[in-house]
């Protein structure tokens, strides 16, 4: 490194330096670029999806080119995320919507890196979400249940560390999230759906990676246990009520009619 | 300056991953350890490859990040096998010159880290304070002791070539 000051430089005439590197001096690592290139892409994208601080100044002042970007790289987490809380794609579409509006309004009060603002766009999401309920608690529409096997459809849609989940019928996943306390449902949720990473998820809950981590891990656990209770399909005959598919129910029923 | 990412990972890879792989190798005297440390520190530069390319000190980055997942890593591995179970990866290997191995191995870790981060991975001692975490003034009298310990150790064993004439 050119511009380090000389005395920082291991002195290439020490016997004991030159020893060290001579014994080593033809190790290589034998990894290919290939298989770092591999494993990089266990590692979710870095947060952020591309956008850089100039954007988010941009953005701030309500250009419309930055405005579009941020939208483009965050909108279909966030549907993926509303659509798989609340089941209904009209309702989705409009809380992805107003959650976006607000997030821009706000913008000027958020102070964050752009590393930080998809955390911060998903606790508005989040906010909203619960707005959303307590609307529709009291407005007494039709119960959440209704809806999800439509809502399983946008989970795991997009996912790549849970293959597994990917694999799963829908029905069957949202049969099973029903099992799961609020919590594991929540930070499975997050992590599925929305596509965000554990330390996001616990900067957006409050809670610390290390509980998201656990919740998520208990929750897949949970998951994976009622999932493999509905795995033979003679089982599944066997016990109806554990069915989530409203059609294969109803064709059961002709069948028995 | 190549524009295209991956092809500037690339040679950041080229030119960085033998020292990075050396460093690690004569901290640990474990290729596998040093291989899978290396391979793990610059798959996540390159996961976070656009603010690593306009890091700094990118080698220093990767080194610290092997650093500190061989030392987490080891620790598992240690938990799961005991000393006597240990398939000792390190008796089998051809080392080139088996007294410096020795001597290496007879340093305490703090003075083996810096002594290889210095010759292998070509890092400063204030780069190697970053890296593991030390006081720079640390380091240095690490790097001195060391020096003194290996002089001491190798001065009965003047080197490869002597031995084999």
């Amino acid at each position: 490194m050119p511009d380090e000051l000389p005395e920082e430089m291991p002195d290439p005439t020490d016997p004991i330096i030159q020893r060290l590197q001579q014994a080593f001096a033809h190790e290589e690592p034998a990894t290919e670029l290939v298989e770092v290139r591999r494993r990089a892409a266990r590692y979710q994208p870095p947060p952020g999806h591309g956008l850089t601080a100039a954007d988010l100044a941009a953005a701030r002042r309500r250009e419309p080119a930055a405005v579009s970007r941020i939208y483009s790289a965050y909108a279909p987490a966030l549907f993926r995320f509303f659509m798989a809380a609340v089941g209904d794609r009209h309702q989705a579409e409009d809380l992805t919507g107003t959650a976006f509006v607000s997030a821009i309004e706000g913008l000027p009060r958020f102070y964050g890196p752009v590393e930080a603002l998809g955390g911060w766009l998903f606790r508005i999401a989040r906010h909203d979400l619960y707005d959303h309920r307590r609307r529709q608690a009291r407005a007494r529409i039709e119960p959440l249940e209704d809806h999800l096997p439509e809502a399983a459809a946008a989970t795991g849609a997009d996912d790549p560390e849970e293959l597994a989940i990917e694999r799963l019928d829908a029905g069957r996943v949202v049969a099973a999230l029903r099992e799961l306390s609020g919590d594991q449902r929540e930070v499975l949720l997050l992590r599925m759906a929305a596509g965000l990473t554990a330390p996001e998820v616990a900067e957006i809950l409050g809670k610390t990676t290390g509980a998201v981590k656990a919740l998520q891990h208990r929750g897949l656990a949970s998951l994976a246990r009622v999932l493999g209770g509905l795995r033979s399909p003679r089982e599944t005959q066997k016990r109806p009520y554990l069915s989530p598919d409203p059609a294969r129910l109803t064709s059961q029923e002709e069948e028995e009619r | 300056m190549p524009v295209d990412p991956l092809e500037a990972f690339g040679l950041f890879y080229k030119d960085n991953s033998g020292p990075v792989f050396r460093a690690l190798l004569a901290g640990t005297l474990n290729r596998v350890a040093a291989e899978d440390a290396t391979a793990e520190a610059f798959a996540r530069a390159l996961a976070h490859w656009d603010t690593i390319a306009s890091h700094p000190n990118p080698k220093a980055w990767v080194l610290r990040v092997a650093w500190n997942h061989h030392r987490s890593s080891w620790r598992r591995w240690e938990a799961r096998w005991s000393v006597d179970q240990e398939p000792s990866p390190r008796a089998a290997e051809p080392w080139v010159d088996p007294d410096l191995i020795a001597a290496i191995r007879s340093l305490p870790k703090g003075q083996r880290e810096v002594i290889v981060l210095i010759a292998l991975g070509e890092l400063t001692p204030t780069e190697i304070a970053g890296v593991l975490g030390r006081a720079v003034g640390t380091v240095r009298s690490q790097l001195f002791r060391a020096r003194m310990a290996l002089r001491q150790v190798l001065a009965d064993a003047p080197g490869p070539e002597g031995r084999d004439a």
